[in-house]
């Protein structure tokens, strides 16, 4: 499964990052691990929005997404 | 909560945040400046006499309050985190155009909106700048810009700025240590006590709707996505109604401190909206960011501050513009030479940051 390392990188880049992942593997199911709470929302709200689902769960400090 | 996580609910959340600006507004805050990122920061510099215009010196709460809000709903929440290490030099750099910007055209993004709802066209044509800055900026993102990752740091990195502000907020009320203005600007102020809570609860919404006037523009840009301008847009409903009830509004070429000059008001914003996308947030949202834990944003507020004091220590700062009245002939206002020069120089050396921080082979493209 791919993974995103979107840890630390500022708006909007991480959310461009996912956009991107889901341009490349329509279908795919993909991980990504962020490290701050508004990452996770903002990610969250946009690939909702184009009809994925989202489960977040946090490891140690990060959270680590999957989106299929 | 979920209802606040939509888009209605967001909205409301702005409405929220707009009555707070209205209650600034009619207990004694300057009139279309009833909240100002840019303007309070330098207020409080010229408070600390870090700048010494008489008129613009007056340590606001609001800052503090904002900063504070965003501290304790994040720890509450447990969404706070200490990060650090994303260029912040480059941010502190940053922080300094985007105010002196921000100053060149009297006003930050909060300010623009508070304007353009009392019928301010001099605001307006700012937005114009605003919006081209917002699309340079996106364009770089776009192109693979970035300032680089920040990491972990140790957690009490982020206590400090929530901290110190709460000391020197004490020591301004407490003291005779800090400046005030008799006249002008700084002098009109809402009750120390009335801000800070003001503050405090802008601070609340702007974290929990991660509110940002530049994001909004950017979203809307880049990924046709309108959520965060509802936020924006219920600030601008809100002052609107507060104008219209109250006959504030009318259309004028320039309002209440303010000037009519468009190609400043337009290169102005537009160093502020180029500024804030590169930064990944505006004034407001740095604030908020430094209250939740990123030194980045910190370095970014401390950057702001000290553009605040630049602008005015080197006349880069515009002068508001006012009607001929009998005693006086009327002030045109707008930046001077100083101000036109360092303008221009801030915009050249936003495209130098810009391509400074595009990568090759950039992830974001």
């Amino acid at each position: 499964m791919k993974k995103l390392d979107v840890r630390g990188l500022s708006c909007p880049e991480p959310v461009l990052m996912v956009s991107n992942a889901l341009q490349d593997g329509e279908n795919d199911s993909f991980k990504v691990l962020a490290s701050e709470a508004h990452t996770v929302a903002n990610i969250k709200e946009f690939v909702e929005g184009k009809g994925k689902k989202v489960s977040v769960r946090k490891v140690g400090d990060d959270f680590e997404m999957e989106i299929s | 909560m979920n209802f606040l996580q939509e888009k209605k609910g967001i909205f409301f959340l702005g409405l929220l945040a707009g009555l707070g600006a209205v209650i600034l507004a009619m207990n004694g805050n300057p009139k279309n400046m009833a909240f100002c990122i840019a303007c309070f920061i330098r207020d409080s510099a010229g408070a600390m006499k870090f700048q010494t215009t008489p008129v613009v010196q007056y340590f606001r709460p609001e800052i503090v309050g904002i900063v504070a809000g965003s501290f304790i709903i994040s720890l509450t929440t447990r969404e706070y985190r200490s990060m650090a290490g994303s260029s912040p030099m480059i941010r502190f750099v940053l922080g300094t155009l985007m105010m002196i910007g921000a100053l060149v055209f009297l006003g930050c993004p909060l300010r623009m909106v508070l304007r353009m709802s009392a019928g301010d066209i001099s605001a307006y044509v700012g937005l114009i700048g605003f919006i081209g800055g917002v699309a340079t900026g996106a364009y770089m993102l776009k192109k693979g810009f970035s300032l680089g990752r920040s990491y972990p740091v140790k957690k009490e990195n982020g206590y400090f700025l929530p901290a110190v502000l709460v000391v020197l907020l004490v020591l301004s009320a407490t003291t005779t240590l800090f400046a005030v203005s008799t006249k002008g600007p700084g002098s009109m102020h809402a009750p120390l006590l009335l801000s800070l809570v003001v503050g405090i609860i802008f601070g609340i919404i702007a974290q929990k709707t991660r509110m940002c006037f530049a994001g909004s523009l950017r979203d809307i840009i880049l990924m046709k996505d309108f959520k965060l301008f509802s936020v924006v847009g219920g600030i601008f409903v809100m002052m609107l109604i507060y104008n219209i009830v109250s006959g504030n509004f009318k259309f004028a070429t320039f309002g209440p401190i303010a000037h009519a000059q468009i190609t400043w008001n337009i290169l102005g914003m537009y160093v502020v909206g180029f500024a804030a996308v590169l930064l990944g947030g505006c004034p407001l949202r740095q604030l908020v960011l430094a209250g939740s834990g990123s030194s980045d944003a910190g370095v970014t507020v401390v950057g702001m501050f000290f553009g605040g004091a630049l602008a005015h220590n080197f006349d880069l700062a515009s002068s508001a513009a006012s009607k001929a009245t009998t005693e006086a002939a009327a002030v045109f206002g707008g930046p001077g030479l100083n101000g036109q020069i360092m303008t221009i120089a801030c915009i050249a050396l936003l495209f130098v940051i810009a391509f400074i921080g595009i990568k090759k082979n950039a992830v974001n493209k």
